[in-house]
């Protein structure tokens, strides 16, 4: 690192306490500052853009707090919280938003807001984001399922897909009762027709229809009786796997890194990491 | 693929803020993968449709040259055969193209969420519950005309049932007016 091109900022990284204060839980979670050095010496146009950014936040009035520093990393780190963990790495390495075709969901007001940080000129060179996860699932290193992290669509979605399945179960319903109404009723009349030829075979025929009809309903009825047992099972296994959900609150939170390759710390590439925004699913 | 930054020896790829605030989405639009039951009407929707697309299509080519009946067991109820006959001709184009738009709407819900196997936005499970509504209709029209075509033969073989009956007795009249005129002589 060149000394000549660089600035003390030793004074300019001090202010990290107070947003380390508001957001200590997902600070001390991610341990994003794991350690302060004595003394930090950076590029000047690394200065020069935390400076910068500094007073478009204050001038906007944005609520992107500067954390501090800490060494950058590929992959993904797990850190222990007090009733979760963490799992922080880059974005482009999470797999949801992968899953999700590059892109990030997020509630419309952490759209807005992330749009108009960028639209004062604000800009950060990576972001990371961390993941709530359930304590002790996963080990640093190891990739984030999916299905760990993936939230569940929102209440007013979730309504409307369950008025569609609901209505698509009942319209299939309604198309056989209908159909085969529409077929058996004058297939019954044949039946009947031919049936009355004779009396004998009539009689014959009616007492197996009887027979027959008898042991179709009792046959329905226990149809019946397994369907409302497996509705049943079903509804109690949604609720269980909503509560599941319900006990981890797997709510990311966004981290904005500014960095320059030739800034290293203790032989570490390291970044200035500012909290962009956090959101409960 | 992303917009790099230019300091990406760390991070490749990395993503900046701005390339973020481009690629964030509202949380409500977000793909959700498609329930049980809208899977299983995908289901049978595509069923429905590979099986009833072929026979349509011959019907509509077909069933024109089938009236008017000229069947000696429909002498009677001929002009009522002939109607749905008629009636199934003219409906099959349109079931056709319903069947056909069906189609469409589940292949397209099926290739978006490549076979089930991806989550997908909102609209398409709409698409998928909509699909089974041109199909159902189809089902239904199919099963009515059918049932009805079966009432008239059935309403004609109970004509003949009677007829039969009615010669039956009258042959059976004769036969016995013939024997009591032949004791007398």
């Amino acid at each position: 690192m060149n000394k000549n091109s660089s600035i003390f900022i030793d004074a300019a990284l001090a202010p990290v306490a107070k947003a380390y204060d508001e957001y200590r839980p997902l600070v001390n979670g991610a341990r994003i500052l794991p350690r302060v050095p004595d003394s930090v010496s950076m590029p000047v146009e690394l200065a020069s853009r935390y400076q910068q950014t500094q007073r478009l936040i204050s001038e906007n009035g944005l609520s992107v707090p500067f954390l501090g520093y800490a060494p950058l990393f590929t992959g993904t780190k797990v850190y222990s919280g007090k009733d979760s963990d963490w799992a922080l790495m880059n974005l482009s390495s999470d797999p949801l938003f992968r899953t999700q075709g590059n892109n990030l969901y997020a509630p419309l007001s952490v759209v807005n807001d992330v749009q108009s940080v960028v639209k004062v000129g604000i800009n950060l060179d990576a972001i990371f984001i961390a993941h709530e996860i359930p304590k002790g699932v996963l080990k640093s290193g190891e990739e984030v399922p999916v299905d760990l992290i993936a939230p569940a669509p929102s209440m007013k979605v979730q309504r409307r897909l369950s008025f569609l399945e609901r209505t698509s179960r009942a319209w299939w319903k309604l198309v056989t009762g209908t159909s085969v109404g529409a077929v058996a009723v004058p297939v019954a009349a044949g039946a009947v027709t031919v049936i009355a030829g004779t009396a004998l075979v009539g009689a014959a025929a009616a007492s197996a229809a009887n027979a027959v009809a008898s042991a179709s309903a009792a046959a329905e009825a226990a149809a019946e009786r397994s369907r409302a047992a497996a509705v049943h099972r079903a509804r109690v296994a949604a609720e269980a796997a909503a509560a599941e959900r319900a006990r981890y609150y797997y709510d990311p939170a966004l981290l904005g890194v500014q960095f320059d390759p030739r800034w290293l710390v203790n032989g570490q590439p390291a970044g200035l990491w500012y909290f962009i925004a956090s959101w409960v699913w | 693929m992303f917009a790099l930054s230019s300091k990406t020896d760390f991070f490749d790829p990395s993503i900046s803020l701005d390339e973020l605030a481009r690629r964030m989405k509202d949380y409500d639009r977000m793909p959700v993968a498609i329930q049980a039951g809208l899977r299983q009407s995908v289901g049978i929707t595509l069923a429905s449709n590979v099986v009833s697309i072929p026979l349509l299509g011959l019907a509509t080519y077909s069933l024109s040259s089938t009236y008017p009946v000229q069947s000696f067991f429909f002498i009677f109820t001929g002009g009522l055969i002939d109607s749905l006959l008629w009636l199934g001709d003219a409906v099959s184009a349109y079931l056709l193209a319903l069947n056909i738009i069906s189609l469409l709407l589940v292949v397209t819900v099926l290739a978006v969420s490549r076979a089930f196997t991806r989550p997908v936005r909102e609209h398409y499970h709409w698409m998928a519950w909509f699909a089974a509504i041109p199909t159902g209709l189809s089902i239904v029209s199919t099963a009515i005309i059918t049932g009805l075509v079966i009432l008239v033969v059935v309403l004609t073989l109970i004509i003949w049932i009677v007829i039969g009956t009615i010669l039956l007795l009258g042959i059976k009249e004769w036969a016995k007016a013939s024997e009591e005129a032949s004791k007398k002589v």
